[in-house]
């Protein structure tokens, strides 16, 4: 009897939960229809640099547009997951950050909103003082419109060096790939940060040939995928002309110049290397160059660590870095505030969203002393760097000044740098490319094979001719 | 369950259901929210990735059926097959292994008669499995790197150079069941040690009687009764051998890739990375099929029954 009354008193339960959950779903959706539109901002990159931070940026973007936002910030390792699955299952998106290959996969989905007459009608961004006619045309799509609106100036990677290595053992910057060599065989035996210790190497890298563009450049080769004469991709790095490269890759592998970490090192690995004296050159962001300066010289002043921007070698095919490639808003087709969305982005290219995006937020990380911008300690920390470290605006001058050597490092990008073209197959290419680089430098494999196991896998993958 | 099972017997089987259903339609009422769950959560899902499949997939905007193309693609793709072949591997390895070595280690630890050192090491197998793969990976890449890593300090005392073990493309296939079996042991160990403590201790103390030794009575008691344990362990393994995903996506690097991709991460790649769903849906659907048949044949072939 009791089992009974038990039983029915939980079906009677069950059945009130059931109804009641429905009710929630129902009213849900009629309260969030009558509140002031939040607009959701997926990015990896703008925003809080801390998750804590996050909200105190909402706020800042309200005082200054007087629009609502709300930022999902995954970790960057799964961001692509994220936006697709946010996108796919119809969550609300109304900003989001694209770069590379995710942009172009994203735009063969037609996902996103054609933006050309707003742009053009923007007081802001049609401004050719702040970006540049050319700049829209290089991004302008085959259909004629624009999709995404630029996040930054891009910048570009470079080999930075310790500059104050260089000094004390009398060299001067190398200018060939030999010249290279000689640096880096200094820095592996010729102790340069003086302790008497055989404990320094020439160079630490990551994900095996991150960033060494510089280094394939002087014969000419960029990263990733290019177009061929006849319109096919092909892969300038699984050429015979990238033979020399790997060969000398392998050869500062062989002779004990480079940190062997270097397949499965990350970025924060290798710039650790070079921070604490362990390594003496790295291919990074010219930004990097003044954020080792900034960062070493925050823990000891006194420190005679000098990072320094190098250019590349010059060989046969010239000299050649890789700027950085676009990363964009963009405003999915599904927004239901397309306009608001567009005042935020545009709103990224005034004087104040210059400032929200480098120094961050008034009363946080900076405060106005006798009207001048004064860091605070956490403002210090975060490098002037909420997103764009560097906008896109050529009307803008960092209030602050620039970092420590990146003036001259931002010069030898400008000089040498072209950006690399985004593919949906860039994915494909790293894994290969990778992968037998990695075979060849290790001395597994001779270059020639390495080039040869490229094209083939490529090839096996239905990407590119050969 | 019925009180009338004289009046059960007499109905057809469809009013029988009506009979059932009406005289227990509170307990059909209470499956209903894990009911609605599977079907939210599981079925739906699933039906719709096969849906998908069939489409050449869009996020917006309709998407054409393509009826069969998407795997005629998977299945002309040498791609595909290099990393079916590595998911068979890898994946049948961790079957077996990862059922039979744990269950001899419970069968040694049983023997352990020193109850702290036995805890103790009990503690240290089932350590690993409550680590993340990400942690894991980690752990790993540490103990493995040639720059610092314990191995190669170890290796360095004695004048060897070091050697970077996590690409090696010979190595990596062991190196990752390894590993596996390091994280799950601990884990499996304890189902079989459970089930050891559960055997009749009547059973031992007549065979010692008959005059077994400790080995006899491991091999003609212990074992037989660890079968239906064993059963559970193999099919729960089967099951998941060609799911694996975690452990390759935070330890492959692209020099081992060739030898230790799978089909899950594939799936993810082609998926997620290339935004082709319609492809990574004929590839999800192959899974599903490939590891419903497994686990059927493992059934009747296992003569499940617990």
């Amino acid at each position: 009897m009791i089992n009974k009354v038990f039983t029915r008193v939980l079906t009677i339960a069950v059945l009130l939960s059931l109804v009641g959950i429905t009710g929630l779903f129902a009213t849900g959706k009629g309260e969030a229809d009558t509140e002031k539109p939040t607009l959701v901002w997926v990015t990896s990159v703008q925003g809080g640099r801390e998750p804590e931070e996050i909200p105190l940026f909402e706020d800042e973007v309200e005082r200054l547009t007087g629009i609502r936002v709300q930022f999902v910030k995954p970790p960057g390792s799964e961001y692509n997951t994220k936006l697709t699955t946010m996108l796919a299952s119809g969550d609300q998106v109304d900003i989001a950050y694209a770069g590379g290959g995710t942009f172009v996969s994203l735009l063969e989905q037609s996902l996103f909103e054609p933006l050309t007459d707003r742009i053009e009608a923007s007081s802001v961004l049609s401004d050719p003082n702040i970006i540049p006619p050319s700049e829209w045309e290089r991004v302008r799509q085959a259909d004629g419109e624009i999709y995404g609106i630029f996040n930054k100036f891009e910048q570009g990677t470079l080999a930075i060096i310790r500059g104050d290595w260089l000094d004390k053992l009398g060299l001067s910057e190398p200018q060939t790939l030999d010249d290279y060599y000689d640096v880096l065989y200094a820095f592996t035996f010729d102790d340069p940060d003086g302790n008497g210790l055989d404990d320094t190497w020439g160079m630490a890298i990551g994900y095996t040939l991150y960033d060494t563009v510089g280094l394939f450049g002087a014969y000419g080769l960029m990263r990733g995928w290019v177009y061929d004469g006849s319109g096919e991709l092909y892969s300038p790095y699984a050429t015979d002309t990238a033979i020399p490269v790997y060969e000398w890759l392998a050869k500062v592998y062989a002779d004990g110049l480079m940190e062997p970490n270097f397949i499965t090192n990350n970025s924060g690995a290798f710039r650790e290397l070079f921070m604490t004296d362990k390594s003496g050159m790295n291919f990074y962001w010219a930004a990097w160059v003044g954020l080792y300066n900034q960062q070493v010289k925050a823990e000891n002043p006194d420190n005679p660590f000098e990072a320094r921007g190098i250019a590349p070698p010059e060989g046969p095919g010239g000299r050649l870095l890789k700027a950085g490639g676009d990363g964009f808003m963009v405003i999915p087709g599904l927004s239901e505030y397309k306009d608001e969305a567009f005042k935020v982005a545009e709103f990224w290219h005034t004087y104040d969203g210059n400032i929200i995006s480098t120094l961050g937020i008034l009363g946080h990380d900076y405060n106005m002393v006798d009207g001048k911008y004064v860091l605070t300690e956490i403002g210090e920390a975060h490098a002037m760097d909420h997103g764009a470290p560097q906008p896109k605006s050529l009307k803008w001058v960092n209030p602050l000044g620039n970092l420590e050597g990146f003036d001259d490092a931002a010069a030898i990008v400008r000089e040498y740098a072209k950006p690399q073209m985004a593919t949906a197959y860039d994915k494909i290419w790293e894994d290969i490319t990778r992968g037998e680089a990695a075979k060849i430098i290790l001395g597994d494999i001779t270059a020639a094979q390495g080039v040869a196991n490229m094209r083939s896998r490529f090839a096996e993958e239905g990407i590119g001719q050969y | 369950m019925g009180k009338n099972p004289d009046r059960e017997v007499r109905m057809s089987s469809i009013a029988r259901t009506a009979y059932r259903a009406r005289k227990d339609w509170m307990l059909y009422v209470l499956i209903l929210p894990a009911l609605m769950y599977f079907i939210l959560f599981a079925f739906l899902p699933v039906a719709e990735g096969a849906n998908i499949s069939f489409q050449n997939y869009r996020f917006v905007g309709e998407s054409e059926y393509i009826g069969f193309q998407n795997y005629q693609r998977v299945f002309e793709t040498a791609g595909f097959w290099r990393v079916f072949r590595n998911t068979v591997i890898l994946g049948f390895s961790n079957v077996l292994l990862t059922a039979f070595i744990p269950m001899l280690l419970a069968l040694m630890l049983n023997e352990v008669m020193f109850s702290p050192w036995k805890r103790f090491v009990q503690t240290i197998l089932y350590l690993p499995h409550l680590f993340s793969w990400v942690v894991v990976g980690g752990i790993w890449i540490f103990i493995l790197a040639p720059n610092g890593g314990i191995v190669n300090s170890i290796r360095g005392l004695f004048g060897a150079d070091p050697v970077f073990f996590l690409v090696k493309e010979n190595l990596a296939r062991s190196l990752y069941i390894g590993i596996n079996l390091w994280k799950q042991a601990g884990f499996v160990c304890i189902l079989f040690l459970a089930a050891i403590a559960g055997i009749n201790p009547e059973l031992y103390e007549a065979a010692m009687i008959d005059g077994a030794g400790g080995f006899m009575r491991a091999m003609y008691i212990t074992v037989p009764e660890l079968m239906r344990t064993l059963k559970v362990v193999l099919l729960l393994n089967v099951m998941g051998a060609l799911r694996i995903f975690d452990q390759i996506y935070v330890m492959r690097n692209e020099v081992v890739a060739p030898k230790v991709d799978v089909l899950m991460y594939y799936v993810y790649i082609r998926g997620l990375e290339q935004f082709d769903l319609g492809y990574a849906s004929a590839i999800s659907v192959f899974i599903f099929l490939i590891t419903l048949v497994i686990t059927l044949i493992a059934r009747r072939f296992m003569k499940y029954n617990v």
